[in-house]
């Protein structure tokens, strides 16, 4: 379309309205008092004064500059069409994948070169330099297009990285499984392994070998590998009590398991200590953890050898036997009284030992 | 037949027990294990005989590392973070020596299976 039609659809002395940027290429709406404005006219509505030497071309969606003569009526179909001015009088030439663009300025910075060409924001910039290795372009590095032989820029897919351990291993593709990942680094995904992932800001994930990572996620650091090698003493077939309860546990210095027995789940503490006035000093401590637990409750206790008391009578309410892992354990048939019923919110294992510890020092106190 | 099963039986039992009370007699003299801390979520590449290495990422504790106490040479990793399961729990007495909750049993190899506690090694 030529000026003159363009000029045609509008009624003389009206306003028109185009996008003016400078070397920033950040295009901000100007209106000019003339549908049919000469370079010099746009020049002067981007207040570039005339002794500055205006440049000014047309920004055509392909990214190509085109001058405008101070003197030239400026092709203008719509309030979108784009100018860029300066005051240079020089453009500078320069290359992107091969295509040529002409830059009116000494210096171009990487954003302005990805605007100009229009750079999808997974590739990557790169700017090849002869004798030097190529360098990565990012959006606020400035490029001297006077030096020779630096003209030349090309995009590349990001590769997306991660760390494996200690091992920073590299991806063509922004998403990543898990046991790729490990193969990449080194690690060999057949053994059995605890995989942890850590992105910054967010909670650590446990995750599989057929995890797809992310790698686009912002703040992905590693895979963190340890070797499944190790149990704890129950070799596999414990349970998880409540964190109070493993803390509690863990600061009492007792040898603690859990045990999973035919669909019943029990914590065996196995050098419990008893007061005197027992036939044993101590004994092996199992208390019934409720599938349910903490809703719940815990109920009487259960101690390996049998116990009499140390002169030989029976103890009242502990007749029946159980066996747990194939050994034999005396049900201490002691309950919460009316007065203390369960509370989920306060009572655990520590508060129920305390009850324990009851039952047993009046057995031996009467 | 029946007299050699159980001498059979009765030797190994017994050849269990003196491993056991050689162990026991070994553990007293061996120094206690002491508390290193390294920066970061991983261990070392060495884990110094004799420290249980904790790898501690800003403030959140990750694992804990040692040599395997039974002399085979095996780097023990235990992780200490609550998503991990199994996990273990670390505490220091007010010696400052490490004591891990609950024990420690080696899946393969050498196969250990013991407590540490107040930087000793008990067996099991
Ligand atoms: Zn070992």
């Amino acid at each position: 379309m030529t000026s003159q039609n363009a000029a045609g659809n509008r009624p003389a002395n009206s306003t028109i309205t185009i996008q003016i940027a400078g070397l920033d290429l950040n295009f901000k709406a100007v209106s000019i008092v003339d549908p049919t404005p000469t370079g010099a006219q746009i020049a002067a509505a981007a207040e570039v004064l005339p002794d500055n030497d205006p440049f000014v071309l047309r920004f055509l969606d392909d990214g190509e500059l085109v001058p405008i003569l101070a003197s030239e009526v400026a092709p203008i179909d719509d309030v979108n069409d784009r100018f860029v001015v300066t005051s240079a009088d020089r453009a500078f030439r320069l290359k992107v994948d091969g295509e040529q663009y002409d830059w009116p300025a000494q210096y171009v910075t990487g954003k302005t070169v990805r605007k100009l060409a229009g750079i999808a924001n997974d590739l990557q910039l790169m700017l090849s330099v002869e004798n030097e290795p190529d360098t990565v372009i990012g959006n606020r590095d400035l490029v001297d297009l006077a030096v020779a032989g630096v003209e030349r820029f090309y995009t590349v897919h990001e590769t997306w990285k991660i760390k494996v351990q200690d091992t920073v291993i590299q991806s063509d593709l922004p998403t990543i499984k898990v046991r790729d990942a490990m193969n990449k680094a080194g690690f060999d995904p057949a053994q059995p392994w605890h995989i942890f992932l850590k992105v910054a800001g967010q909670p650590k994930q446990e995750v599989g070998l057929d995890f797809d990572v992310d790698l686009r996620t912002h703040g992905i650091e590693k895979l963190r590998l340890t070797p499944r090698d190790v149990n704890n003493g129950e070799a596999g077939n414990g349970f998880r009590l409540l964190g109070v309860d493993e803390a509690f546990l863990a600061q009492s210095g007792w040898r603690w398991r859990t045990v999973l027995d035919q669909g019943r789940r029990w914590l065996i503490i196995d050098d419990y200590r008893l007061p005197p006035g027992f036939s044993s000093t101590a004994v092996a401590m199992a208390l019934e953890i409720p599938n349910t637990y903490p809703g719940a409750q815990i109920d009487m206790f259960y101690v390996a050898p049998v116990l009499l008391l140390a002169n030989g009578n029976r103890i009242g309410a502990t007749e029946t036997l159980i066996t747990i892992g194939g050994v034999t354990y005396q049900r201490w048939s002691r309950h919460r009284g009316q007065a203390s019923p369960w509370n989920p919110k306060i009572d655990n294992v520590r508060t129920h030992l305390t009850l324990v510890d009851g039952a047993l020092s009046r057995e031996v106190n009467q | 037949m029946i007299l050699i099963d159980i001498a059979a039986k009765w030797i190994r039992a017994e050849y269990a027990r003196w491993q056991k009370r050689i162990r026991g007699l070994f553990e007293r003299w061996r120094p206690p294990f002491r508390l290193q801390v390294v920066d970061g979520d991983s261990l070392p590449p060495v884990v110094p005989v004799g420290a249980l290495v904790l790898a501690r990422d800003g403030n959140e504790d990750w694992c804990v590392g040692m040599k395997c106490p039974c002399g085979c040479g095996r780097t023990i990793e235990l992780l200490l973070i609550p998503e991990a399961k199994p996990r273990w729990s670390l505490s220091l007495d007010p010696a400052g020596l490490p004591s891990l909750s609950p024990s420690v049993f080696l899946r393969d190899g050498c196969r250990a299976h013991f407590w540490l506690r107040g930087g000793r090694v008990t067996w099991t």
